[in-house]
């Protein structure tokens, strides 16, 4: 603070200007801005208040008022507060302008705060002074108008408020004020702060200059502050070191002469060299005289000092060349091993004289020789100054190479010596070492021979693992084989799964047209009316005859992958033997007397009478085998049927076999053709026999001997073969007389429902008129004339419209069959034209058709109907049953509807016709088949339900996110894309379709479903083909109740 | 030299702000300055005289607006008016009267083309009214007298709804109430002068403010 008061007095008026210089443009600049700004905001008032005389007069003169100021003169102040008054000005245009609005006051702070940025708080005085006069003036001029009214325009404005609000006002600019005060005083400071750390820098750098021209003597006081204590610092040190390097210097210079003077003197001769090196030394430090005693130690006499040689040395009496140890300076000097200095010499001390005169010297100094402590000699220098530190320094350096070379010179004389003496030993040596170098050679030899040794083992060790890498990758591709056949086994498996499944599902469609076939064959072999020759009717027989045993061949691929698709149950009952006896007596007596075979069976005394076991399959095993013994034995031979314990001390390889408390063995005997060894084991794989002329002479699928194995398995026997070609075969199946249970025959036993009848019953559709629009006039005609004959009535149409018409014509028409393709309109439009009209809207129609129809018609179609029939070579014998079927259901509408559409899921069945109520409930149904959507909707939507329906998962989930609330969801699980458990998942994840109830529907039930399906919060799990009852009751209980 | 300019030129303007405040704003802060020749016209007084000018029917309530179009306090008020004739102009018959030579079109422009305008030629109608300033309020009642005069706020922009003195002196009229008694903050006319003459009407003449301050 004292430093800036008295720097303030120092302070010029330009460095102050200086100082304010960028404060003021800054602040200038904002004024620049400002004040048009508020003429424009006058200018923008005027347009809104119509005040454009004050807004253009007062405004424009307040700026000329500044800028000109400004102009004319830029370096007086004055224009800063000009513009201080120009801010109240306009703050009084604004309260004019705006009627006298309270905010506009505002302004004035606005101002005052524009003002702080000039750091001086005199620009305050000019507005502040305005303001009073602007609201004094208004005030007296209102109370001279009426008595104790200051502000007409504020009514809350009395006196006391007003002089309140000048008290905040005045404080306001008085606060501004200070501000101003405050940063001006702050920028004082910092500029004098700025000028002192000038002053500072340039005390410094005068420092920092000597110092770069090496004037380190200079020591001024300097108060630079710590950069300045730094830099004088900085200057001793440099001092101190540039002393220190000088001493170094004239040390190493001394080195370097005496090292050089060592190199080139001869060292042999000891005196010569001592003298040389004394006098170069006593020149170097500046010695006036010196001597240089050698030490001697010889072994007949006390250790003395000799002096070899001197430097302005001069002979004195009483003065000994000859110094024991201790004895004098230099023989103390050597005692202790030590330098020894003598100054303050007495008169009488030794005097250093020249042919001018003599003086005493002040110093004198032995310096000893040394050399790893060993004493070799002693120097002793007389000077007429005093020694300094760097000439000790370079003593201490020099004696200690003085003293090696001593040592070197004195070594060499004793090398000498003993080099006389060695040459006789040489001799001698060189003697034994030519008996050594033939000792190596044997030596080498012997290496030579190791060597060749070690190459051979080294080989042999790499050829040992070649071998051993060999191995280890004929292993690994061993490996890599193994696994490839694991993997292939894995697939093999799975394609034998896939293959068995296809079998199954393959055989069922096969057989669905064979029956037609068959029975079309057998009618037309029966000849009812006459028409056909004999020929045709032989041909008809052996469509019948080839449709028979294509059928056998189908029936035992469809048992036979059943049974290894694991698809086959067993009924575990009790079997009486005797009625095996008969059946197989019924059945196959005829058949062996046909063909002259003697037949016979034999139930074993002591044999049980019942076993445990399923009959059907036992039999069908029995039947095989007795059906094959008869094939194959020839007239006159004989075939038997034993059953009874099996004989003693026989092995089985079934588990069951094993475990089981009693056996029973059915054994087939015969004397037919028999079956090599060799191919004893092939006839029980599939499609095999014994030879292949054999299916060729006695026909057979070679499929039942296959089947009868693993039924046997199933049964939880076994079967085995005893066999010699041309003697004759036994084939015996042992059985466990109680059934013991392994995991193939776990499974309950489930009823098998009938399947549907193809034959139906067409007599109740004679005489019923049908409309047929079809636009080919073959096809019409093909199917007029066949629907003709079993007593309908056609009526042909070949267009749409034509069709249309017909149906108003012909009043009794009962039924359509409509052809999706026609020449006017598409089978669709048909449909929807016909059920647009109320008196058709119940009219049964069957769509036949060959056109592939996507998803989205079907459902389309399904919407009308509910019949379609594809176009194939059969399809008019369908066409006739559902004609049959849907004339019956114009009585009975809730009838089931058709199942013609191909497909390879189970049909669903409607079992009973419901009776329940299902009044608005709303029904989400979720399932692939539009089969199954339209039999389940003509169920339900009779009885009241809405019910709402999607083709998949996701279609499901979408429509419930969209806002389909239903009271239940009927869930196939089977479904493309997103399958009925992952949308179940989905809704139970989502609250609010958490609480929904869903009953899952399946035609094939996997093991495990029913629990997943309770685990995701499935409310019931109903198989197909479905009970309706049940149904009906799971959807009841789940109805909401009506709120009471 | 330049520093004598700069003063000249800053007390000229100056001088101009100052004179531009009281032309347009201080003045009014007085009251406006009686004519030499005014006769008071007292509340009750019948104004008959005034009936083939302004056509004064039997039974109707009139509601006069001394307006001049040139006055500044004349337009502050123009909301205000423009709000009185909206909800007014079923209960009584307005007219606005204006000061012979005064502007018509302009003010036509104020305050539409609706409202009645009369010319007072001579300063008939002021006189007989006792009004010497715009912008004045005077409502005369069924019987055909003085039942208020005066101004219509406080403040000259009607900013302070408490003290509309005409509108709640028409709304008491239409209850049948007497006159109320407002004080000189009412009574007392502040504006511009009401100009009888054409030479006085001027506004604009820069000298006008002191010949009326001097009065």
């Amino acid at each position: 603070m004292n430093m800036s008061k008295s720097a303030h007095l120092n302070m010029t008026s330009a460095q102050k200007k200086l100082l304010f210089q960028e404060i003021t443009d800054r602040s200038d600049r904002i004024f620049r801005l400002f004040l048009p700004l508020s003429f424009l905001a006058g200018l923008g008032l005027a347009v809104v208040y119509d005040t454009w005389l004050i807004a253009l007069l007062v405004g424009g003169l307040s700026l000329v008022a500044y800028f000109l100021t400004k102009q004319l003169l830029p370096e007086s102040n004055l224009y800063q507060y000009v513009g201080s008054a120009v801010l109240a000005i306009f703050m009084a245009q604004f309260i004019f302008q705006m009627h006298g609005l309270f905010e506009m006051h505002f302004f004035a702070f606005v101002g005052c705060t524009i003002l702080i940025t000039y750091a001086n708080w005199r620009l305050q005085v000019p507005l502040l002074v305005l303001v009073v006069i602007h609201h004094g003036v208004f005030a007296y001029l209102q109370f001279i108008g009426v008595d104790g009214v200051f502000f007409t325009q504020l009514p809350y404005m009395d006196l006391s408020t007003f002089l309140f609000h000048v008290v905040l006002a005045g404080l306001i600019i008085f606060i501004c004020g200070l501000w101003g005060y405050y940063m001006e005083k702050q920028v004082i400071q910092d500029g004098l702060r700025a000028l002192e750390a000038e002053r500072t820098l340039q005390t410094n750098l005068l420092l920092a200059q000597r110092i770069k021209e090496g004037k380190f003597e200079e020591e001024e006081e300097l108060s630079g502050g710590p950069l300045s204590e730094a830099l004088i610092d900085m200057r001793n040190h440099i001092r101190q070191s540039q002393e220190k390097e000088e001493a170094e210097k004239y040390i190493n210079l001394g080195v370097s002469q005496v090292t050089g003077l060592l190199a080139e003197i001869d060292q042999e001769d000891i005196i010569q060299m001592s003298r040389t090196l004394l006098t170069a030394v006593a020149k170097y430090i500046g010695a006036n005289q010196a001597s240089f005693f050698l030490y001697e130690d010889q072994l007949e006499e006390e250790p003395f000092l000799q002096m070899i040689s001197g430097y302005a040395f001069q002979k004195r009496k009483g003065l000994q060349h000859r110094i024991s140890l201790g004895e004098g300076l230099v023989g103390q000097c050597a005692l202790e091993r030590h330098p020894i200095s003598i100054e303050q010499l007495p008169e009488d001390f030794l005097r250093i004289t020249s042919s001018l005169g003599e003086a005493i010297p002040t110093e004198v100094l032995a310096w000893p020789l040394l050399v790893d402590q060993q004493l070799l000699g002693v120097m002793e220098f007389a000077t007429f100054g005093h020694l300094t530190a760097s000439q000790e320094a370079f003593l201490t350096e020099i004696a200690p190479r003085i003293a090696h070379a001593i040592a070197i010179s004195q070594a060499q004389k004793k090398t000498q010596d003993l080099l006389s003496a060695s040459e006789e030993l040489k001799q001698e040596l060189q003697e034994s070492n030519q008996q050594l170098g033939a000792q190596t050679e044997a030596l080498l030899a012997s290496e030579k021979d190791l060597k060749a040794q070690q190459t051979r083992l080294l080989e042999a060790n790499t050829e040992l693992e070649k071998q051993a890498t060999e191995l280890e990758e004929r292993h690994q591709a061993i490996e890599q084989a193994r696994s490839a056949l694991a993997l292939k086994a894995e697939e093999l498996k799975a394609s034998n799964a896939y293959k068995s499944e296809f079998l199954a599902n393959m055989s069922h469609e096969l057989r669905t047209p064979l029956n037609s076939i068959l029975i079309l064959a057998n009618m037309l072999s029966e000849n009812q009316h006459g028409s056909l020759k004999p020929k045709e009717v032989e041909h008809a027989e052996v469509i019948y005859k080839a449709g028979s045993d294509l059928l056998t061949l189908i029936n035992d691929i469809l048992d036979l992958s059943k049974i290894e698709s694991g698809k086959l149950d067993v009924l575990m009952e009790e079997v009486g033997l005797e009625e095996i006896h008969n059946d197989m007596e019924m059945i196959f007596r005829e058949v062996a007397e046909q063909k002259q075979v003697d037949f016979s069976i034999e139930i074993k005394e002591g044999s049980p009478t019942y076993l445990t076991s399923d009959r059907i399959r036992l039999e069908q095993i029995l039947k095989n085998f007795l059906s094959n013994a008869i094939k194959f034995t020839p007239p006159q031979g004989s075939v038997k049927l034993r059953i009874g314990a099996p004989e003693p001390l026989i092995s089985f390889q079934h588990e069951g076999l094993r475990q089981a408390s009693g056996v029973l063995a059915f054994s087939v005997e015969d004397t037919g053709i028999g079956i090599p060894p060799e191919k004893q084991a092939l006839i029980f794989e599939a499609f095999q026999q014994a030879d292949g002329s054999t299916s060729r002479q006695y026909g057979g699928t070679g499929l039942g001997l296959s089947i009868s194995v693993t039924l046997a398995s199933l049964l939880g026997g076994e079967i085995r073969l005893e066999s010699e070609e041309g003697t004759g075969s036994c084939f015996t199946l042992f059985l466990p007389t109680e059934h013991v249970l392994t995991p193939h025959t776990a499974k309950p036993k489930v009823p098998a429902k009938a399947s549907p009848n193809i034959a139906q019953n067409f007599s109740s559709i004679e005489g019923k008129e049908v409309l047929l629009v079809e636009d080919s006039p073959h096809e019409s005609e093909a199917i007029s004339k066949y629907l003709g004959e079993q007593g309908l009535i056609i009526h042909q149409a070949f267009e749409g419209q034509a069709g249309l018409n017909m149906l108003t014509d012909e009043p009794q028409i009962a039924c359509i069959l409509l052809d999706m393709r026609l020449p006017d309109m598409s089978g669709l439009e048909f449909l929807e034209t016909l059920k647009s009209q109320e008196e058709f809207s119940s009219l049964p129609v069957i769509v036949h058709t060959a056109m592939e129809l996507n998803q989205e018609t079907q459902l389309r179609i399904m919407q009308h109907t509910a019949s379609m029939v594809l176009k194939a070579s059969s399809s008019h014998e369908r066409l006739l049953g559902e004609i049959a079927g849907l004339l019956s259901q114009t009585t009975a509408p809730a009838a089931a509807p058709s199942q013609e559409i191909s497909s390879s899921k189970e049909p669903l069945i409607i079992s009973a016709p419901p009776t329940a109520s299902l009044e608005n409930i709303r029904v989400l149904l979720v399932d692939d088949d539009m089969r199954n959507v339209y039999a389940l909707s003509s169920l339900l939507s009779p009885l009241g339900a809405v019910v709402e329906s999607a083709m998949d998962g996701k279609e499901a989930l979408s429509m419930l996110n969209g806002g389909f609330f239903p009271d239940c969801i009927l869930l196939d699980i089977m479904m493309p894309g997103m399958d009925g458990f992952a949308c179940l998942q989905q809704i139970r994840s989502q609250e609010a379709h958490a609480g929904i109830p869903v009953f899952i529907m399946t035609a094939k039930s996997r093991e495990g479903d029913q629990e997943k399906s309770k685990e995701l919060g499935a409310q019931a799990f109903l198989p197909k083909p479905l009970d309706t009852a049940l149904l009906l009751e799971h959807i009841l209980s789940f109805k909401p109740k009506p709120v009471a | 030299m330049k520093k004598f300019l700069v003063a000249i030129i800053l007390t000229t303007i100056g001088t101009i702000i100052v004179a531009l405040f009281w032309h347009e704003e201080y003045r009014y802060s007085l009251p406006t300055p009686l004519p030499p020749d005014y006769q008071e016209v007292t509340h009750g007084s019948c104004l008959s005289a005034i009936g083939k000018y302004v056509g004064l029917q039997p039974e109707e309530n009139y509601f006069l607006h001394f307006f001049n179009p040139d006055c500044p306090c004349s337009r502050f008020n123009v909301p205000h008016i423009e709000h009185l004739l909206q909800t007014y102009q079923y209960s009584i018959r307005f007219a606005v009267i204006l000061p012979e030579g005064a502007d018509q079109a302009k003010a036509r422009r104020l305050l539409g083309d609706e409202v009645r305008m009369i010319v007072d030629t001579d300063g008939f109608l002021a006189k007989s009214c006792g009004v010497y300033a715009t912008p004045q309020a005077v409502i005369i009642d069924t019987r055909q007298a003085l039942y208020f005069r005066g101004n219509y706020n406080r403040a000259r922009f009607c900013t302070y709804p408490g003290t509309n003195f005409a509108e709640i002196s028409l709304q008491m009229l239409l209850r049948q109430k007497p006159a109320p008694n407002w004080g000189s903050l009412a009574t007392q006319a502040y504006g511009c002068q009401f100009p009888v003459h054409q030479s006085d009407s001027s506004l604009w003449k820069p000298w006008s403010f002191i010949s009326q301050t001097a009065q």
